[in-house]
């Protein structure tokens, strides 16, 4: 529950309870926002959400399609002079790079911020990637929070930092801080009116020519020098009488303090506020007072990497702890027991090793249970997945005869068990042109893309166009949920429910396809399997490119809408057993509604059950 | 106030993050420092999820391995995701119903037996409740409260928290469930107070 919808709230009396995703959001409100885009990608995506739940925000808050839009989309407002934020987390960040440096470069009038969130551990999916390269890639100057009460403080000074410096301010956080709550005392709300305005000035707004071009890279450059000045606070260094020095960053900076503070250790620590600029002096200053340097930073040794070479400035030797040379991983996340391990030999009587005994570590790894991560009961994309694989089966492939490329979002989890259906998966929009891709490189079987609605919306429209253009033979199936469902249900402009709201037009995947100009399109009802299975057979044969539409509500909007209820009931006088069962409905389908009885017979459990009737279909036995 | 370190863990869909919240937004109540980690990944589509709860003034929101008072777990598997983060002779409670996976209904046998569990569990500590906490919640009117079933069985023998702001939390989490919610938590809470920690 948490407090997060009294996030708009102007009484600073008491603090509240508010995840570092929530706080963020607020230091967004106290920063005097006009306006919040994004895109959903945990850990991110609850930043936006939590905005989504404050009544009577009094300012716009948009899921847009895709990151970059959503980006383009809050530098519009900041170049008429208001304030914007913009949240994605690290994949989003790729798709939004192209406009990220040249924004960067132009540079922005109201303080415009962008929330990067990186997943090192990847807890959500995807890859463990290190958005402060970006940062450094883009010059653009970059905060890392290392708590939730932080995450409000550095936005909130983030936009009044990006007007200084006439620059985006990026703010990282990972997933564990994204998801940690804490107490956090809130601040004013600023108060921003501004008239929205916009100069003429082509040789700081378009990339006009190589001088123009040069002059931009050099005063964004300088506009990172001017950056560090004014963050100096925010990388506080404490010296003391110890040999040791250590450095960290975001959220790794808990995990020190939780080991300095539980084991009374005195070491020299230099917390990094700022990701980008990086404070040589300051480290600097830490080195010439001690002879070990850890660093303690996840996924890239960019630190360590500053370290190493201002270590030469440095008149005396000085060994550097960090994961060039190990014993920290270039992988996974901290915590705190990585770094007592990592500073147990610096500190051997006063911090122990942590170590889980040998005895309970093979316990744990032998009583795992084995999950099977899947589609919800009643999912649309399960029987669309079990048809295409009938369909293929049908039509006298082999399973391995037909490549199946996937997509980001709940459509990928055709890959697991019992479908096995995706062979791949890349990046937004990528099943289509991968497709296409296979085809050219003269895969003579069909080659099927499936994707999503939000996917197909965000990123997979070029793919579609690049394959029809060539006159590629694919076939394509957009599941077509009506809802952006792998991070919590939101919205996309294929939402109905979305669009009764007032100024949203609906735009329905079909009418892309068909203004496209593809004439072989089908839509069908992914739970009517006897009409779904030829339409995809059909889709599969045809010389020419073909989609199809698997066009049904996600279960849980539907349900949460009121539309959808009832359950299905096994008659055991039929059921032969899911032993004994050549085709068992439990097996086949992978749906969670279906349980094991106590007799061994299949057991439908009417609270989870969504009444999709794929389980009807595919007993053999007319049990169900 | 001292220190107290609470994890959490169970299946998507359970419930452990609101109790972890109801047990946050208690602290809150009362001003006593409180710390949320939600380790959720793509829980929601049938995996295991966890959550650490530290009351006191700590930095890492992730407790330390060895670093937990107390352990409880909503469905009894789920108890190996968090078991290495018991101090020696910690408190565990767990939810005795099983809730099987895709994997496991194909083949019951994959599933650990309880001995297996109960040994693994002695090696850390000796303090172990198994509450039927699924029955238990039917009985309040919700198979959907054994979270809060939990709760109430754990908060009849410790007391981190005023027993009012714990039952203030739960009616402030859903209005809508909060009858049913408060009668898992009681029956949970009397259950636990006549079994006592049962071994």
């Amino acid at each position: 529950m948490s407090d997060y919808k009294n996030l708009g709230t102007h009484k600073l009396d008491k603090p509240l309870l508010l995840s570092a995703n929530q706080a963020l959001a607020r230091g967004a409100i106290e920063g005097g926002v006009t306006l919040v885009t994004g895109y959903p990608g945990t850990p991110s995506t609850y930043a936006i959400e939590a905005l989504l739940r404050v009544p009577d925000l009094g300012f716009r808050v948009e899921w847009s399609i895709n990151e970059k839009v959503a980006f383009e989309v809050a530098t519009g407002v900041s170049w008429a002079g208001l304030r914007s934020l913009v949240t994605m987390k690290m994949s989003g960040l790729n798709v939004a790079s192209d406009s990220l440096v040249s924004v960067q470069y132009s540079g922005t009038n109201g303080g415009m911020v962008i929330y990067v969130a990186d997943d090192p551990n990847t807890y959500y999916g995807m890859v463990e990637q290190d958005s402060r390269l970006f940062a450094r890639f883009a010059v653009a100057p970059m905060l890392t929070p290392s708590s939730p009460q932080e995450a409000l403080d550095f936005t909130h000074r983030a936009f009044d930092l990006s007007e200084e410096i006439g620059r985006p301010v990026m703010i990282l956080m990972t997933t564990p801080l994204a998801n940690t709550s804490e107490l956090v005392q809130l601040g004013e709300i600023k108060s921003i009116t501004r008239e929205p305005s916009f100069d003429f000035d082509i040789a700081r707004y378009a990339k006009a020519g190589p001088a123009a071009c040069v002059q931009q890279h050099k005063d964004t450059l300088a506009s990172l020098v001017k950056f560090g000045k004014l963050t100096d606070d925010l990388n506080p260094l404490t010296l003391t009488d110890s040999s040791v020095g250590i450095i960290a960053s975001g959220i790794t900076w808990n995990y020190i303090k939780e080991v300095v503070v539980s084991n009374n250790l005195n070491p020299c620590l230099l917390k990094l506020g700022v990701s980008n600029p990086l404070p040589k002096e300051k480290i600097k200053m830490l080195l010439s007072k001690v002879d070990t340097v850890v660093v303690l930073e996840e996924l890239e040794p960019i630190v360590e990497e500053l370290v190493l070479a201002l270590r030469s400035e440095i008149d005396h030797p000085i060994r550097v702890v960090g994961k060039i040379d190990g014993p920290l991983s270039m992988t996974g996340d901290y915590n705190a027991d990585v770094v007592s391990s990592a500073i147990h030999d610096l500190f051997p009587t006063q911090v122990a090793k942590p170590e889980i005994p040998d005895d309970l570590s093979q316990h744990i790894q032998d009583l795992q249970v084995k999950r099977l991560i899947t589609f919800c009961s009643g999912c649309p994309h399960r029987a669309t997945y079990y048809a295409l694989n009938e369909a293929i089966e049908k039509l006298g492939y082999k399973k391995e005869d037909v490549i199946i490329t996937g997509d980001i979002g709940c459509t990928i989890l055709g890959m697991n068990d019992p479908f096995q259906s995706c062979w791949t998966e890349i990046s937004m929009g990528s099943s289509i042109s991968l497709a296409q891709g296979f085809k050219y490189a003269g895969i003579k079987n069909p080659v099927v893309a499936t994707i999503g609605d939000g996917t197909f919306f965000h990123a997979g429209i070029p793919a579609l166009l690049n394959a029809t253009h060539n006159k590629t033979n694919l076939t394509i199936i957009i599941l077509d949920n009506h809802w952006t469902s792998m991070t919590g249900m939101q919205p996309n402009v294929g939402t109905e429910a979305h669009s009764t709201e007032k100024n949203k037009h609906l735009i329905k995947p079909e009418e892309i396809v068909r203004a496209a100009g593809i004439k072989n399109i089908q839509r069908v009802n992914p739970y009517q399997i006897k009409k779904i299975i030829p339409t995809l057979m059909e889709a599969l044969s045809s010389p020419e490119i073909s989609i199809v539409i698997a066009d049904a509500e996600c279960a849980i909007q539907k349900k949460r809408g009121g539309k959808g209820g009832g359950f299905l009931k096994v008659k055991p006088e039929k059921c032969v057993g899911l032993d004994a069962c050549e085709h068992p409905c439990l097996k086949v389908t992978g749906c969670p509604a279906i349980e094991r009885g106590e007799d061994g017979k299949a057991f439908i459990n009417p609270d989870a059950c969504n009444a999709c009737g794929l389980c009807h279909h595919a007993c053999y036995h007319g049990a169900i | 106030m001292e220190h107290y370190n609470l994890a959490f863990s169970g299946l998507g869909g359970q419930g452990v993050m609101t109790v972890s919240q109801v047990l946050a937004t208690a602290a809150a109540h009362e001003n006593v420092q409180v710390m949320v980690f939600e380790g959720t990944g793509i829980s929601q589509r049938g995996g295991g999820v966890f959550s650490f709860v530290r009351f006191g003034e700590s930095y890492s929101p992730k407790i330390p391995i060895g670093g937990a008072d107390a352990l409880i777990s909503l469905e009894i598997s789920e108890i190996i995701r968090i078991i290495q983060y018991l101090k020696p002779q910690g408190q565990i409670w767990v939810n005795s119903g099983k809730i099987h996976g895709y994997y496991t209904k194909l083949r019951p046998e994959l599933y650990p037996m309880e001995d297996k569990i109960r040994e693994m569990i002695r090696l850390k500590t000796n303090h172990l409740s198994m509450i039927p906490a699924r029955r238990l919640a039917q009985e309040a009117g919700s198979a959907q409260a054994i979270n809060m079933t939990m709760l109430g069985a754990f908060s009849s023998v410790n007391s981190i928290l005023n027993m009012d702001s714990i039952i203030w939390a739960i009616e402030e989490s859903s209005k809508k469930f909060a009858e049913v919610n408060l009668k898992a938590f009681w029956i949970g809470y009397n259950f636990a107070k006549n079994e006592g920690m049962t071994e």
